[in-house]
């Protein structure tokens, strides 16, 4: 009988702790375990087979740390291959000799962290995981059994590598704090949507706690989990009793905790650390008497971040529209600048908003969208913990983000056509995920509700066919313009009706239903409210939008989704702060200098460097932008709006930064200062950038190629430097921050460049600009360089080589147009 | 046999007080050194909204073991099935019949929020890496009275802590270290392929145990260490 079959017939049991008794037999401290399947077989088989006398059906292999990561890093001199091989082979000769039983290939988390945290690439960690399986598998493996997983990243790399590698199946467990957390932050809730969308045959727990402490987290594994639930607890915190470890939990209480655990629902039962033979005997014993709590489908729509699941269903979802080019010239620049700080602001900008998932998009024609869009994917989740909708018509891109993704992700999008949902639906069968249908087909969009739930009935009859239920699909019935076609709106409530009454869930592109109107936001959001009563259950929106905003906390308050409207009413604080603010803001172009003189007066502890270099109280940004302060910057900036941005780059921003370069040469400012200076400027920048033309007409030959160098992120003054020479009419190929050498070179080079701007805002990559100017010389002769930067000086400048020192983004200027004519 | 047994310590975030003048060291601002009152009491604010942002996503874990020392006379410390060849750490356990092996740190949840910080304010960011270096020396110290609490009941007096990395006791032991305590498993510690420990703000160290209250003559601290051109020395 197939594992799973006798699963499905009632309880299963897993063995128990291998490594105490290893130490009982000689094992020492630091002596890797896993060696012994080759060096003392015997003693392995032995303890399987005692396992399997006590009542185990399945034993796992000693092959915990049996991965190529470990033992690379051990030193190993015997090599993984014939570890798993033993090992596989040492307890199929016990389950011979009991003449009963499974063997699992036990999989433990390779002992590294993955990036951006540790220096694991996820690939890699697929690949060594792969490795083990497939020598597991062909010696000889029933399943796959990956453990004690930390991360969930980790764990849905090795969950990959067993479905890629074998066709065994595979069970998962991990592991979980007193908090019910993994190490990594996720819940059972997240932990249950990822393993159930990569498709694992059961889940659970095990390790790290005893069997009494995993009552609550079996409870909510056996809540969301359609699969069969596994507990592997330990026995208790190990204690010395004369002279010899032992566990706080005896057999008789881990059997009675344990049945507590299977009458809350766990149908596969086993114990970890400290458990021995007779604890599972204690509890094969007392379970014989009990029947398994039947397995249920729970039909739940999740996705899951690498901290939380979000549901769909209930409570009607937001996620957040920001990151897609289309129409948003900033974030364009951003996608090809790999300026990726910018897109991450805009994320965490959105999750401040409010919204439950950010979609993510990077479809832009001159960049390549799968290396994107997977890099965006990347950084997203390395700093902020909401779940992602990776938005793409690419399957290529779509794959490689699913499988980057660290969850279960909302996936945007599959349509009626054939070739869609083939392209689609296996990508959501192997890395899982809710996927976003739209109703349209190769007949296009059906003008009529009726039509387009017809499609979305194609859709989930479809999808059936890879295992994929309704449950994993929201239906999106396409908000279209009114400006066209004045019922358009009527037809997409109708649908969403329509599938609302079918049990299914919907989402809308909100905002498209006023394309081509005047004041959209106001016509966007009573759409929205229509839908959300109608019954829409996500959608895809700007969360900067006020009216938006309004529309969807009133109506979450009004339908009685938000207790005592709190939500409503801390959102509505902030609204009347906004709008107290903007009155303000009206009074100072009556009285604006009445306004200056009081911010004036707060700054008074302003340092004596700034006052003495006229940074007074007609200067506020410049104040600002010393003081580090990158709201107040900002707010300044827009402020000025009336000014011209070249003068107030040249005699606000520049001064202030050169003011805090001293006085970081001078010991007088710290770093941190330093670099919040930076920022401020940074941010002031931004908005005065928006308001400058560029000029169209190039006045001058050539190209001039600017980098901030290796090892520096710091790029305010580089791009300071790049505004001012576009406008006075120079062509600049910039290379972003942190660039190498060998790559200024080559784009000085590839563009004849005449004259190469180099920044570096710290001394420690100073070297690294010295480097950039020798490879310069040597292979590009004739190219001039120009140098400058916060801590840079025309002696440094002179030791380095450079052709130039720009004390100011003018001088570069001046020095452009002397070398370029 | 009896093998070791490996005890788990932990702490809230409030239990353990972080210096804001060690702060201000790990961030290169020594104290004499400082020209301008008004710009280190800005620092300080600083240090303190770092201080006050780290601080929710610290949660304090060590794993530790005590085991029996022995020497040998070519200079090798014998500790828990560790062979560490450190004349320093020779020294510094010398007359100690046995030794607390442990690692410790500030956790994973705040390691992301220094490199988010890094990313998107690369200011704050520095500030909250010297904060992390400071909270996991603070933390070292209260695991050590945690220590002397139950240790000098027991006879044993407690010896300045030595870290892989320290003097002459090389970064190589770390990878064995680790295992030994299973810090990955017990409280998530994980080492790069360049040998450093994630989560960055960790510490691995080796308090000795003797039965004889010492008296302290050798050089500890920063004054025992050979790197003389640390920049975090102390004066």
């Amino acid at each position: 009988m197939n594992i799973l079959e006798k699963v499905r017939q009632g309880f299963v049991y897993f063995d128990g702790g291998m490594g105490t008794l290893l130490q009982e037999k000689g094992l020492r401290a630091g002596e890797i375990p896993e060696y012994w399947n080759v060096t003392h077989p015997e003693i392995i088989q032995e303890i399987h087979e005692m396992y399997l006398q006590a009542g185990a059906d399945i034993v796992t292999t000693c092959t915990f740390g049996a991965n190529p990561l470990k033992l690379k890093e051990a030193g190993s001199e015997i090599s993984l291959r014939q570890i798993i091989e033993a090992a596989v082979g040492n307890a199929k000769k016990a389950v011979e000799t009991a003449g009963k039983g499974y063997v699992a290939l036990d999989i433990g988390p390779s002992g590294k962290l993955m990036k951006p945290l540790g220096d694991l690439e996820f690939e890699e960690a697929v690949s060594a995981f792969g490795e083990a399986v497939r020598i597991g598998a062909a010696a000889g493996a029933d399943l796959i059994a990956i453990e004690t997983m930390a991360d969930t990243y980790e764990l849905k790399a090795a969950v990959l590598a067993a479905k890629e590698n074998c066709d065994l199946p595979v069970f998962a467990t991990v592991t979980f704090d007193r908090q019910s957390r993994m190490l990594t932050g996720a819940d059972p809730e997240a932990a249950v949507a990822l393993l159930e969308g990569l498709r694992v045959d059961a889940l659970g727990v095990n390790c790290g706690l005893g069997p009494s402490m995993m009552k609550s987290i079996v409870e909510e594994l056996t809540k969301y989990s359609s699969l069969p639930v596994i507990v592997n607890p330990n026995a208790g915190l190990p204690q010395i009793v004369d002279g010899r470890t032992t566990f706080a939990v005896t057999p008789e209480e881990f059997a009675r905790e344990m049945q507590e655990l299977a009458e809350a629902g766990a149908r596969i039962l086993g114990g970890c650390c400290g458990t021995a033979p007779e604890h599972i005997r204690c509890m094969t014993e007392r379970l014989k008497k009990m029947e398994a709590v039947p397995v249920t489908p729970k039909n739940r729509t999740v996705v899951s971040s690498y901290t939380h699941a979000v549901t769909f269903g209930a409570h009607p979802r937001l996620i957040g529209e920001r990151i897609n080019p289309t129409g948003k010239s900033r974030l364009k620049q951003a996608l090809r600048e790999r300026d990726f700080g910018y897109i991450l602001r805009e994320g965490i900008a959105q999750q401040e908003g409010g919204v439950d998932l950010l979609d993510v998009n990077a479809g832009l024609p001159e960049i390549d969208e799968t290396e994107m869009l997977g890099s965006i994917v990347e950084e997203l989740q390395g700093v902020l913990d909401l779940p992602l909708q990776i938005d793409t018509a690419d399957s290529r891109a779509m794959e490689r983000a699913m499988r980057l993704y660290n969850g279960k992700p909302l996936v945007n999008s599959v349509n009626g056509k054939q070739e869609s949902m083939d392209a689609v639906f296996p990508l959501v069968q192997k890395y899982g995920g809710v996927v976003i249908g739209l109703t349209l087909d190769e007949d296009g969009i059906p003008p009529l509700a009726e039509g387009r739930y017809a499609v979305a009935e194609k859709i989930y009859r479809e999808a059936e066919k890879y295992g994929i239920g309704r449950n994993d699909i929201i239906i999106d019935p396409l908000a279209l313009t009114i400006s066209a076609e004045s019922s358009a709106a009527v037809e997409t409530l109708k649908a969403v009706r329509l599938i609302k009454n079918a049990g299914g869930l919907s989402s809308l592109g909100v905002s498209n239903v006023s394309f081509g109107l005047p004041c959209r936001d106001a016509v966007n959001a009573t759409f929205f409210a229509l839908a959300l009563e109608a019954g829409l259950s996500a959608a895809i929106m700007n969360p900067k939008s006020t009216a938006m905003q309004k529309a969807y906390r009133s109506y979450c308050a009004l339908a009685g989704l938000d207790a005592q409207c709190a939500e409503y009413i801390s959102y509505a604080e902030g609204w009347q702060a906004e709008a107290a603010a903007s009155a303000a803001a009206g009074g100072v172009s009556v009285s604006g200098k009445a306004d200056n003189e009081v911010k004036g007066s707060a700054a008074g502890n302003l340092s004596d460097d700034g006052k003495s270099e006229g940074c007074a109280e007609e200067k506020p940004l410049m104040q600002a932008v010393v003081r580090g302060l990158r709201d107040q910057a900002a707010a300044e900036a827009r402020r000025l709006a009336e000014e011209d941005p070249l003068v107030l780059i040249q005699e606000q921003i520049v001064p202030a930064l050169n003011i805090q370069g001293k006085g970081f040469e001078q010991g007088t400012v710290f770093l941190p200062q330093l670099l919040m200076s930076a920022e401020a400027a940074g941010a002031a920048f931004d908005i005065l950038k928006e308001r400058m033309e560029k000029q169209d007409e190039t006045i001058h030959e050539g190209i001039v190629v600017l980098a901030t160098v290796k090892g520096d992120i710091h790029d305010i003054g580089k791009n300071i430097v790049k505004v001012l020479l576009e406008n006075y009419g120079f062509r600049v190929l910039d290379l972003g921050k942190d660039v190498a050498p060998e790559r200024i070179l080559e784009a000085a080079l590839e563009n004849n460049a005449p004259l190469v701007g180099l920044s570096a805002l710290m001394t420690t990559t100073v070297p690294a600009m010295e480097e950039t100017i020798r490879l310069l010389r040597k292979e590009a002769p004739g190219c001039r360089v120009v140098v400058g930067g916060a801590v840079l000086n025309q002696e440094y400048a002179d030791q380095m080589g450079a052709d130039c020192y720009s004390p100011d983004a003018m001088e570069t200027v001046r020095y452009a147009e002397a070398v370029l004519g | 046999m009896s093998t070791p047994v490996i005890k788990i310590n932990q702490m809230e975030p409030e239990a353990v007080e972080i210096p804001t003048e060690e702060v201000l060291r790990y961030l290169g601002c020594r104290a004499g050194t400082l020209q301008k009152e008004e710009s280190v009491d800005s620092l300080k604010k600083l240090v303190s909204g770092g201080i006050a942002l780290l601080k929710p996503s610290l949660s304090y874990k060590a794993c530790y073991l005590q085991s029996p020392v022995s020497f040998s006379e070519n200079g090798i410390v014998r500790i828990g099935g560790l062979e560490l060849k450190s004349r320093g750490l020779f020294c510094r356990l010398e007359g100690c019949r046995e030794a607390v092996l442990f690692a410790a740190t500030i956790g994973v949840q705040a390691e992301r929020l220094m490199q988010r910080e890094a990313k998107l304010h690369p200011a704050m960011g520095m500030i909250l890496d010297a904060v992390g270096s400071a909270a996991v020396e603070a933390y070292c110290d209260r695991l050590e009275e945690v220590l002397r609490r139950t240790a000098e009941p027991a006879g044993w007096y407690l010896r300045e802590r030595y870290s892989p990395g320290y003097g002459d006791l090389s970064l190589a032991v770390q990878n064995e270290f680790l295992q030994i305590l299973d810090a990955f498993r017990k409280i998530g510690i994980g080492l790069t392929d360049r040998r450093m420990m994630v989560p960055s703000k960790s510490v691995t160290a080796i308090i000795g145990l003797s039965r004889t209250k010492e008296i302290e003559t050798k050089k500890t601290g920063c004054a025992g260490c050979g790197n003389v051109g640390c920049a975090y020395r102390k004066e």
